[in-house]
């Protein structure tokens, strides 16, 4: 198992060619780079690529480059990213696990309706909700638009398109929620007391460690971690969904 | 109708019950703070009272509360609370200047006994030697107080320094949350200043102890030197081992073995002391009457064989 996940971490990253790879030159330019062993602009093309056209192949092989660089906080971001992207991405989880094995950190605690809403992409479920309220309300009006004896058919789609429909409501609070998770960028990150350049240090945090974004002031970020809640510069702390 | 007419009754008797037991709680118990500001409230009573530990700590509970508003104000009290704390700490010790006085005073007590024991050894007189031992065993024990003195003044100072530099920054922050606070930047600035002094008296204190520190060894070097001229029956009572030669002292068992310095003409040195020469020596010698044994008539020292078990 350790052995197929180090190959998995060696493996040339993903060809220019590969499903769900954005093809434009810098994800070119990186795979190139990559594959000459210089990984810091090979993450640098790759991040370019990701700003551009975000794709969960790009992301895996910025997470790779990253941790070439020994960037592990940015590496377990960008297969994090990846997973938001494509929950079915094998390779980005099976990285995390050996990411988080080897630096020590913990997987964030998911509640049960953010684990249900990584079931599928976090776009996916917002259309999943569009498309069975639309097929519930069209199924309960278009027949007596028609002028239509409504069929027992129609009811019981209907009613499953509704079940459906809230079912989806939940995992998309559960999206909404995973909005706020992030992951500290650098080792030795400290967390403060208060939003300020010299704010009393209470914890240092490890790079790659999950925390929940609350708040923002200023240039920092009020985090809540499993040591606590504190401010975080926020160049040292990145959200899953990017924003 | 009837229930709802004994209730009726019995209300103003419940309400008066009730009222009495609020009154019962807020007399006899404070009440716990919960909120940020609460936690601000408490703090600035007890840094009003000078218990700087305890408004620490609450300024600390209502600045991990997170609430925008207390924030600034917290941040601005703690700094004092911080700073009030160290000067207090400060205050209860010795002052450097003082420190550095009686140091001063024991290194050239330290340096004279120095001197009197190299001119004995020089001489080779025993007499002279055995003073100058003893002289020597006074300076080292003020040198031990001293530095001792020192080292704890140096703790603390580091101490308060640690407090005074969060203090520091704790001004700063207030300045930084709230901008329009000229007093928190004036407060970082001055204790910047008392900072600045602290540490030239750290520097000085270190230069003290180093001073000290060098005088103990030459100190212990001299001594250590005469103590193996000096026949054993000659030294002077408690003068080699104890507590005072932990650090390169004579020790008891060293000084077994040696013997007294053959003069030139072949016989050994005798023991001759002038009444002042005896004087000076019995001056060097501190009697401790706190620590006489009772004397015992009754017993006549005679070895008792114990019996039963060793335990």
């Amino acid at each position: 198992m350790k052995a197929a996940v180090l190959i998995l971490l060696t493996a040339l990253p993903c060809p220019p060619g590969a499903a769900r790879a954005a093809t434009n030159d810098c994800f070119a330019d990186g795979v190139a780079a990559y594959r000459l062993g210089q990984f810091a602009r090979a993450a640098r093309d790759f991040e370019k690529a990701a700003a551009t056209r975000p794709a969960a192949g790009t992301l895996v092989n910025l997470g790779l480059s990253e941790w070439q660089c020994g960037h592990a906080g940015p590496a377990i971001l960008a297969w994090e990213r990846a997973r938001w992207l494509d929950p079915f991405d094998a390779r980005a989880r099976e990285n995390l696990r050996f990411a988080r094995h080897a630096i020590q950190v913990e997987a964030p605690g998911l509640k049960w309706f953010e684990t249900l809403s990584g079931w599928l992409p976090a776009g996916a479920w917002l259309w999943l909700a569009g498309a069975n309220l639309s097929l519930a309300t069209g199924l309960m009006l278009l027949p007596g638009i028609l002028r239509r004896p409504k069929a027992g058919w129609h009811q019981a789609m209907a009613a499953g398109a509704l079940c459906v429909f809230l079912f989806s409501l939940t995992a998309n609070v559960g999206v909404l929620s995973r909005t706020r998770l992030g992951f500290v960028l650098e080792d030795n990150a400290p967390l403060r007391l208060t939003p300020t350049r010299d704010g009393e240090v209470t914890a240092t945090l490890t790079g790659g460690e999950p925390a929940r974004k609350l708040r923002t002031r200023g240039k920092y970020d009020l985090i809540r971690t499993e040591y606590g809640t504190g401010w975080i510069d926020r160049g040292q702390f990145g959200l899953v969904s990017g924003q | 109708m009837r229930g709802w007419d004994d209730m009726k009754r019995c209300a103003p008797l419940l309400a008066l019950a009730i009222c009495g037991r609020a009154l019962e709680a807020g007399g006899t118990n404070a009440v716990a703070p919960v909120a940020a500001r609460d936690f601000y409230n408490a703090g600035t009573e007890l840094l009003a009272a000078k218990h700087f530990a305890g408004a620490e700590e609450m300024f600390q509970s209502a600045l991990a509360a997170q609430e925008d508003r207390v924030q600034p104000p917290a941040l601005y009290n703690l700094g004092h609370a911080r700073f009030d704390d160290g000067m207090a700490a400060l205050k209860s010790g010795p002052s450097p200047q003082s420190l550095a006085a009686q140091g001063n005073a024991s290194g050239v007590k330290a340096g004279l006994a120095i001197r009197r024991a190299e001119s004995a050894l020089a001489e080779n007189q025993l007499s002279k030697m055995v003073a100058a031992y003893l002289g020597g065993l006074g300076a080292r024990r003020e040198l031990d107080s001293v530095e001792e003195a020192v080292r704890q003044a140096m703790k603390t100072c580091g101490d308060t320094l640690d407090k005074w530099r969060r203090a520091e920054d704790d001004f700063k922050g207030a300045a930084e949350l709230n901008p329009a606070d000229t007093n928190a930047v004036r407060n970082a600035q001055i204790v910047g200043q008392y900072i600045d002094w602290l540490v030239d008296s750290l520097r000085q204190m270190q230069h003290l102890g180093a001073m000290l520190g060098e005088r103990h060894h030459q100190l212990n070097e001299v001594l250590r030197q005469i103590g193996g001229r000096i026949p054993e029956p000659d030294l002077p009572p408690g003068a080699p081992g104890g507590d005072q030669d932990e650090d390169g002292g004579m020790q008891p068992e060293s000084l077994r073995g040696l013997k007294e310095e053959v003069s030139r003409a072949g016989k050994p040195i005798g023991v001759r002391l002038s009444p002042d020469e005896a004087k000076q020596i019995l001056e060097g010698i501190s009697v401790d009457d706190s620590r006489q044994l009772p004397m015992n008539e009754t017993r006549t020292g005679q070895h008792r064989e114990k019996s039963g078990f060793t335990w």
